[in-house]
């Protein structure tokens, strides 16, 4: 009977190991499955805009497990931008190889330009759906970045309205994945008479889109950053 | 005495199920204690292995080559945050970032071709940068935040 307990136990220990072997094996299927696309110098984007007065905007990224094919990077963000002088705050979900996402492959990421260098912040987080918001205070004039509900950052950008919201998809070389990230429930921050509310974006337009990018229509405070 | 063996069975049975169950806990403890682990704060790397990070990740982030000239301060992230004009939320410290965590900054003139996403102004052509600025934690190595300078910025500190 005895050796029947160990061979029960050397059993589950075996089926869990036959599991994590299936599991690294099929994700290094899904990793060597490549596309046949060149790298091409420059950024490619999937964006949607819409150009009105705000200040500060907010959306829900859908994470996925989307391949680089050895390019450099997926970015998914919200951004708010004044368009001159040139200004802008951006929030979203980040993925790359470069290892600059504080020792991880994934992170929520800011940029900003507030008349000076470009700024980038790699805020280390979970794989999972999270609601990127920034949102201007009016009290000290800076914008305040919160994380789902976390307030994790603040930052003076230099300008203190948008002239437009911003979202969608950037990829590194034109080689890596966008494969239909969502971004819903899409926000901009309205200012009536010294009162800031959210508001629906109801509706957008093209902004740039870099072939073989898109975006696909979801609804209108959504959409799909389409790619290969 | 047919009773008292299948008793027995049934003992052993449950043990191999206690076993196995608790084999499989122990492993999913082992998982989620690596997947959280948050090992108390290593001493701060030397200067030599955080210039050679620094250097490695504007590399990788888009300088080219070696820099030209290059200048780094050592700091606290709070001070890295206030000095550019920001500061750390109340709820960063749950993403691992601290106004006390110290930091290593360093500025690199060069060549550099941003590899990161940045927002550019559409249908312009893109700004000739000439210096990036990495700051890493201290402690890990790991980079927090950078910035790609062109021309007309200003430096956060002078670089000969």
């Amino acid at each position: 009977m005895e050796i029947s307990i160990a061979r029960m136990f050397w059993l589950g220990i075996l089926v869990l190991m036959s599991g994590s072997i299936l599991y690294a094996t099929t994700g290094s299927r899904i990793q060597a499955d490549t596309l046949n696309l060149t790298p091409q110098v420059g950024s490619h984007n999937a964006q949607q805009k819409k150009e009105l007065v705000n200040y500060g905007a907010r959306a829900l990224i859908q994470w996925k497990k989307l391949n680089l094919n050895d390019g450099r990077f997926s970015y998914h963000r919200v951004a708010t931008i004044q368009a001159a002088p040139w200004r802008f705050v951006e929030f979203g979900w980040w993925k790359n190889s470069l290892g600059l996402c504080s020792g991880t492959n994934t992170c929520a990421y800011i940029v900003y330009n507030a008349g000076g260098l470009d700024y980038s912040i790699a805020i280390p987080m979970t794989r999972a759906d999270h609601t990127y918001a920034f949102q201007y205070n009016p009290n000290d004039g800076e914008y305040y970045f919160y994380l789902d509900d976390a307030y994790v950052w603040h930052q003076d950008a230099n300008f203190l309205s948008g002239t437009r919201v911003a979202a969608g998809g950037e990829v590194g070389l034109g080689v890596e994945q966008m494969k239909d990230v969502h971004i819903s429930n899409l926000l901009y921050i309205k200012n009536n008479a010294g009162v800031f509310s959210y508001q629906d974006w109801n509706g957008y337009v093209d902004y740039q889109q870099d072939a073989p990018y898109s975006n696909t229509d979801g609804g209108p405070n959504d959409f799909f950053d389409h790619g290969p | 005495m047919k009773v008292q063996l299948t008793a027995k069975s049934n003992q052993n049975q449950k043990l191999v199920l206690a076993l196995f169950a608790l084999a499989v806990v122990a492993l999913l403890a082992l998982g989620w204690t690596q997947m959280n682990a948050t090992a108390s704060e290593p001493a701060a790397l030397d200067e030599a292995t955080l210039t050679a990070k620094s250097i490695s990740f504007a590399q990788k982030a888009g300088l080219k080559g070696m820099p030209k000239a290059q200048k780094s301060v050592k700091m606290t992230l709070g001070e890295w945050a206030k000095l550019g004009k920001g500061g750390l939320g109340t709820d960063a410290g749950k993403f691992g970032l601290t106004p006390t965590l110290p930091v290593f900054v360093m500025v690199m003139r060069g060549e550099v071709v941003p590899t990161a996403p940045i927002e550019l102004p559409p249908d312009q052509p893109e700004p000739k940068y000439i210096a990036i600025v990495m700051v890493l934690n201290a402690n890990t190595g790991a980079p927090i935040t950078w910035g790609y300078a062109d021309q007309g910025d200003k430096l956060p500190f002078d670089v000969p």
